[in-house]
């Protein structure tokens, strides 16, 4: 735009340290260069990353009081809009749970007689931290949140993540205080998982949408809407069995999970501290002949 | 005079441009209950720097900008450099259009947010387009402009009337 000689002498005078277009375009060069080098080693702003984490997770922690007031008017607000629904529904699912709960017991003595007559090998406990929701750290491409624990309370990268209700996501940079949690939403989550009840086997994968994608099944599975999914416990990194969700839709090639987990709902979370059982015994005759084997390849190779 | 009642060498009226948009980056990825419901957090970060590329850009200089955006780009953990790179490129716009911005009535400056947070929302989706090397979901993005338009409103109020002054002075009389 053009100025009046009026305009432009009065003008010049705010912005006489004004920006030039070239430090702008200059910065935004750099800022181009630092996606590419993050693209290309993703090591590099790893540490930045983490220290980022570290420190503003306290000023979030020290903001949550009245972000929970917040959240919860606006919980409150979708509490009252739906109680009627919400009351009708929860006396329908109370008296299914009561039929469920009769259930239970009874296959719960049966259990514990058919492991007790075949002396079964129960999967050892696992430990947990539990953690708090400080940050929901995500922008329009990424599903993230951060937790106040993390390396110092032995958080490590790729533990699950889960909360009262099932399965939330894992553990992606863990800071010395505080950790980034990678969604089960997010475009780069996959997570191996079990449809129940046939067992099929498959990979949940997130699109950052709310409701992430089952991929892999076999051609053959029979699946239905409201099969339960699980994680399978594959490939060593999370524990099997953690409730996920349910199959809420089956269109065309796409089949998409419904959550347990409510990110909306998500305050208090448990990190799992699951160690996969790597230690397999191995006979002892077999280890012997084993490590002479090693050990004449090893003189070999000398 | 360009400078108006207030003194703008004063360190405290220098540094708060910058310090709005420090909060408005930090509030962005405070856990408010609605994400998923809604997909995407509005981006307050965008709105305090289209304010002040308008009445201000000399207090919030190019380097600033770029902090600003890498340290969103940490808190939203995505690519580094995506929003620093947006932020810079709205930033430099909204500078070369202030003149034509400045001393508009409320609905057409709010109008013209719109504009940018569309710009900003097309250039972040083919950015991260690129980074992820597929086309990322595109309704998250248009959320996040609907809703950084809709909060725009609550944001006008920081900038203080006499910042308001000083920028119109040096332009209309």
């Amino acid at each position: 735009m053009v100025l009046r000689d009026s305009q432009t002498s009065a003008y010049r005078g705010s912005t006489r340290k004004g920006p030039s277009r070239f430090t702008i375009a200059g910065f935004a060069g750099i800022a181009l260069c630092f996606m590419l080098l993050d693209r290309a080693e993703a090591y590099v702003f790893e540490q930045a990353r983490e220290a980022v984490t570290d420190f503003t997770a306290p000023i979030f922690e020290f903001l949550s009081p009245p972000v929970k007031s917040v959240r919860s008017f606006f919980g409150r607000v979708g509490d009252v809009v739906n109680i009627y629904d919400e009351n009708k529904e929860l006396k329908e699912e109370n008296a299914r749970l009561l039929a469920w709960k009769d259930a239970a017991l009874r296959f719960e003595r049966q259990n514990a007689r058919y492991e007790a007559l075949l002396n079964v090998r129960i999967d050892p406990g696992i430990d947990y931290i539990t953690g708090r929701v400080v940050t929901d750290s995500g922008g329009p491409f990424v599903r993230t949140l951060v937790v106040n624990v993390g390396r110092r309370d032995l958080v490590q990268d790729g533990q699950a993540v889960i909360d009262e209700y099932g399965l939330v996501g894992r553990i992606w940079g863990a800071g010395r205080t505080a950790s980034r949690v990678l969604l089960l939403t997010d475009l780069n989550s996959r997570v191996p998982i079990l449809v129940e009840p046939s067992n099929y086997r498959g990979v949940l994968a997130g699109d950052n949408r709310v409701r992430p994608r089952l991929e892999f099944l076999p051609k053959q599975a029979q699946v239905n809407v409201g099969d339960r999914v699980v994680t399978s416990g594959h490939g060593g990194l999370l524990p099997p069995d953690i409730p996920i969700g349910f199959i809420s839709e089956i269109k065309d090639d796409q089949i998409r999970v419904q959550m347990y987990s409510h990110r909306d709902r998500v305050d208090q979370v448990r990190i799992l501290n699951f160690d996969f059982p790597r230690i397999v015994d191995v006979p002892e005759k077999v280890a012997a002949t084993a490590s002479e084997t090693n050990a004449a390849l090893t003189a070999q190779a000398n | 005079m360009a400078r108006g009642a207030y003194n703008s060498d004063n360190p405290i009226w220098v540094a708060y441009p910058s310090a709005t948009i420090l909060v408005a980056v930090l509030l962005s990825v405070v856990p408010f209950g609605l994400s998923s419901t809604v997909l995407a957090p509005p981006s307050f970060g965008l709105v305090t720097i289209y304010l002040w590329a308008i009445y201000r850009p000399e207090f919030i200089p190019a380097p600033l900008v770029f902090s600003l955006g890498i340290l969103q780009d940490f808190l939203w953990s995505g690519p580094v450099g995506l929003w620093a790179f947006v932020y810079l490129v709205i930033y430099g716009l909204t500078v070369s259009q202030r003149l034509v911005l400045i001393g508009q009535g409320f609905g057409f400056m709010w109008a013209g947010f719109g504009l940018i947070a569309l710009v900003a929302g097309l250039l972040s989706w083919i950015s991260a387009s690129f980074y992820y090397g597929m086309a990322v979901p595109l309704a998250p993005v248009f959320v996040q402009v609907i809703l950084s338009t809709a909060v725009y409103p609550l944001f006008i109020k920081i900038v203080p009337v006499m910042f308001i002054q000083a920028a119109q002075s040096g332009v209309t009389d």
